[in-house]
């Protein structure tokens, strides 16, 4: 504890004085005056006042010496983190945050409080806050837009994975029948909407929702639905994934969480950025698994609405995973839709 | 006062080079230090990652200019501490401009998958020398030690040899002429840097390259041999068959699958499991591979210090030692791993006074004649451009 007596005295620090971008230096001290805003700086050279608002001090981190430059462009070089600490007060807001940026980084107990508080808001910020502004993002954008880079998408689609349709005429009608019936519950555009079949090959009894209002089926899940509301159930899934934007939205969540963490990593290598970024891979695949949740509430809302029965689906997306097994069965985080227990339950609770 | 004093060394020195031969003032070894602890480093490290994820990216732009300042203010040169002075606003706008040119990357390859990305780089390529060049530059201008500044001046040629031509040479000799692309590249920016007025030069024979190359290829196969028994157990043991459902096999595949008999879908399954089990045994080899970069760069570096001047005479070295090097690698990696990079700060802390504690500095007569050019700063952009593609700067290693 400083007494009185200590208070009095003027505070000293000791350090090395530079000239003005040259490598040659005095050592030097600086003295303080509690009461006056001068600095007496001493050196070989004498002593020489100092007006404390010509100079800058360059901000605490760790024990880093810290560097005062004069108004005259010399500097002086001080290691007295204490000392510096009681005779230069931060003033600006600026200097003030850095100040407190510094108090945090010390390595004391506190740390463990103050990286578990500031860690868990920025855990809230990434996980619920971010989401929102790139989801208004998504909103903001036109289908028009959407359309136009989904074709593309399709295009590469139909090169690489899917096949030409092997759906008779007939069924295919009847099929586009049922998907404008829906559009029309839905008060939807019917121009914005185009139905595509194709044969799944390699991806079997699938669904896909393009962004813009692209809707792809395959022959094979038309086959394996039991019943028309089967594959109507499926058909207003994907328009939920279409109305709702959920892969320009996804997308962009992906984006962005990508961009933070490049910027917040930037000094990790290759190897330990794969294992930093795992969370950020689970967060998206957590995403997604909202949006097929997402997507099967809109589904049986307008299954209602069309006066279909929603859990018709439910023999459908059985059939769908019946090779899957146990790892189908569960939701985990490490897949992209719920598990079809929980979305057996969602449809069996729709009545 | 101070300009009197300046303008005399400036004076001296002047004289000493118009004399031709250098009077013998005596080279002199000067120590080398990092004095930062990973216990300081770690709250900063973690506060900082934790700001920059909060603000978004923001913050990163500051997190970034006081690990530089760490680090560089924690290493010094005979009591002389190094400096970083960018400002972190530029910084940030340099980083804003990054984000807007990796969007639009991303968005063109997603979107128009194969061709975005091709364009992408047909279109940037032209610009990389000058950005690679100009990061370089501002970098260089940024810092200090003992209160003079580098500085960087290359040529767009030069830089397109360096780190766009030279990776290919490289590639497409297998590595045999790896050493050449490796000297050229390092020797660019060595011979192009300098520190106040005065210019360094570099002048490493090839031979000690090849050497580091050996070592490295001698590493990859050391590693590689202890690791077999491991891969070799790990291969033979374990049986994936019990994992590999027809859920695997390609939904148009599966028809056929289940027109075969049981014995005819058991080997699709076998041979199935020990494609995956042949592929979890060559990423085993990947940490191998990895410690031989290491070891390689480690030893590039003590060839090319040991033979870079500045002018004045002043010599540089680098005396890595390969065990306890390969030890530092191995147990920086595994720290890390086993942390689950809660460690990264103190493996980064434990690399860095390896380094300096391994580097020399013979410093020939006087050193307060270094006096800075005058220049101005330049725009940070093309610096965080590199910084971020991971495009590795660093003199250090």
């Amino acid at each position: 504890m400083k007494d009185k007596a200590d208070k009095m005295t003027p505070l000293t620090i000791r350090g090395r004085l530079f000239e003005a971008n040259a490598s040659t230096f005095h050592e030097a001290s600086l003295q303080a005056d509690p009461d006056s805003a001068l600095l007496v700086l001493k050196s070989q050279h004498g002593e020489v006042l100092v007006n404390r608002a010509d100079c800058t001090l360059s901000e605490k981190i760790g024990s880093i010496p810290r560097k005062l430059t004069l108004g005259d462009g010399r500097i002086f070089e001080c290691s007295d983190q204490k000392g510096l600490k009681v005779m230069f007060r931060p003033l600006r807001t600026s200097d003030k945050t850095l100040s407190l940026v510094a108090w945090m980084e010390e390595f004391r107990l506190r740390l463990i409080a103050i990286v578990m508080g500031l860690g868990g808001l920025a855990a809230l910020v990434v996980v619920y806050i971010m989401p929102i502004g790139f989801d208004a993002a998504a909103h903001i954008l036109p289908y028009e837009v959407e359309n136009e880079m989904a074709r593309h998408t399709l295009k590469i689609l139909d090169k690489a994975l899917l096949k030409t349709s092997e759906l008779p005429a007939n069924k295919q009608q009847a099929v586009s029948d049922v998907f404008a019936e829906l559009l029309d519950t839905a008060n939807l555009p019917p121009e914005r909407y185009s139905l595509m079949f194709r044969k799944g090959g390699a991806i079997g009894a699938n669904a896909l929702a393009l962004p813009g209002g692209t809707v792809v089926i395959t022959d094979e899940l038309l086959e394996l639905a039991g019943s028309e509301d089967a594959y109507a159930g499926v058909l207003a899934h994907e328009i939920g994934h279409v109305e709702e934007k959920h892969g320009t939205r996804l997308f962009l969540r992906t984006l962005g969480l990508s961009v933070i963490f490049m910027l917040a990593l930037d000094d990790v290598s290759g190897v330990m950025e794969s294992v930093i970024l795992f969370p950020g891979f689970l967060l998206e695949l957590s995403y997604s698994r909202d949006f097929e949740r997402e997507a099967d509430d809109f589904s049986i809302d307008l299954m209602h609405k069309a006066g279909r029965d929603p859990a018709a689906m439910a023999q459908l997306l059985k059939d769908m995973t019946k090779n899957c097994g146990k790892a189908c069965e569960e939701t985990s985080f490490l897949g992209t839709h719920p598990g079809l227990t929980e979305r057996l339950d969602t449809l069996s609770n729709s009545r | 006062m101070a300009g009197v004093e300046v303008s005399a060394y400036q004076d001296i020195r002047q004289n000493i080079a118009s004399e031709g031969a250098q009077p013998d003032m005596g080279t002199r070894s000067l120590p080398v230090r990092f004095d930062g602890e990973g216990k300081e480093y770690f709250g900063i490290w973690f506060v900082n990652l934790i700001l920059s994820i909060l603000t978004l990216g923001v913050w990163s732009a500051w997190a970034k200019v006081r690990r530089l300042k760490w680090f560089y203010g924690q290493t010094s040169i005979d009591g002389h501490a190094f400096d970083y002075h960018a400002p972190p606003v530029n910084i940030l706008i340099g980083r804003i401009i990054v984000v807007a040119v990796v969007i639009a990357f991303a968005t063109a390859e997603h979107f128009f998958p194969g061709i975005g990305l091709a364009v992408g780089y047909i279109v940037l390529i032209p610009f990389l020398p000058w950005v690679i060049n100009r990061s370089l530059r501002f970098h260089a201008r940024m810092t200090s030690w003992r209160n003079v500044r580098f500085d960087f001046k290359g040529s767009w040629l030069g830089a397109f040899l360096a780190f766009l031509v030279m990776p290919f040479v490289a590639t497409f000799s297998l590595g045999i002429l790896l050493p050449f692309a490796s000297r050229f590249t390092r020797h660019y920016v060595i011979r192009n840097f300098s520190y106040g007025t005065n210019t360094f030069s570099a002048k490493a024979p090839i031979g000690g390259i090849y050497m580091a190359l050996l070592k490295a290829v001698g590493t990859f196969f050391l590693i590689g041999l202890l690791l077999s028994p491991l891969i070799y157990l790990v291969v033979s043991s374990i049986d994936l068959t019990s994992l590999i459902s027809e859920d695997m096999v390609p939904a148009d595949s599966r028809q056929s699958l289940e027109n075969m008999s049981e014995d005819e879908k058991n080997q699709v399954m076998d041979s199935i499991a020990s494609l995956y089990t042949y592929m979890l045994g060559f990423y085993l080899l990947v940490p191998a591979f990895m410690l031989a970069t290491v070891v390689y760069r480690g030893f590039v570096r003590n060839v090319i210090f040991n033979h870079i001047m500045l002018e004045g005479g002043h010599r540089f070295g680098s005396h890595i030692r390969y065990w306890p090097f390969i030890w530092l690698a191995i147990s920086n990696f595994l720290m890390v791993i086993f942390s689950l990079g809660l460690l990264t700060p103190l493996a980064q802390v434990r690399m860095q006074r390896y380094l300096a504690n391994h580097t020399g500095v013979h410093a020939q007569g006087d050193l307060n004649i270094f006096v800075a050019k005058s220049q101005e700063a330049g725009s940070s952009f093309a610096s965080e451009y590199a910084d971020i593609q991971g495009i590795g700067l660093d003199f250090g290693i």
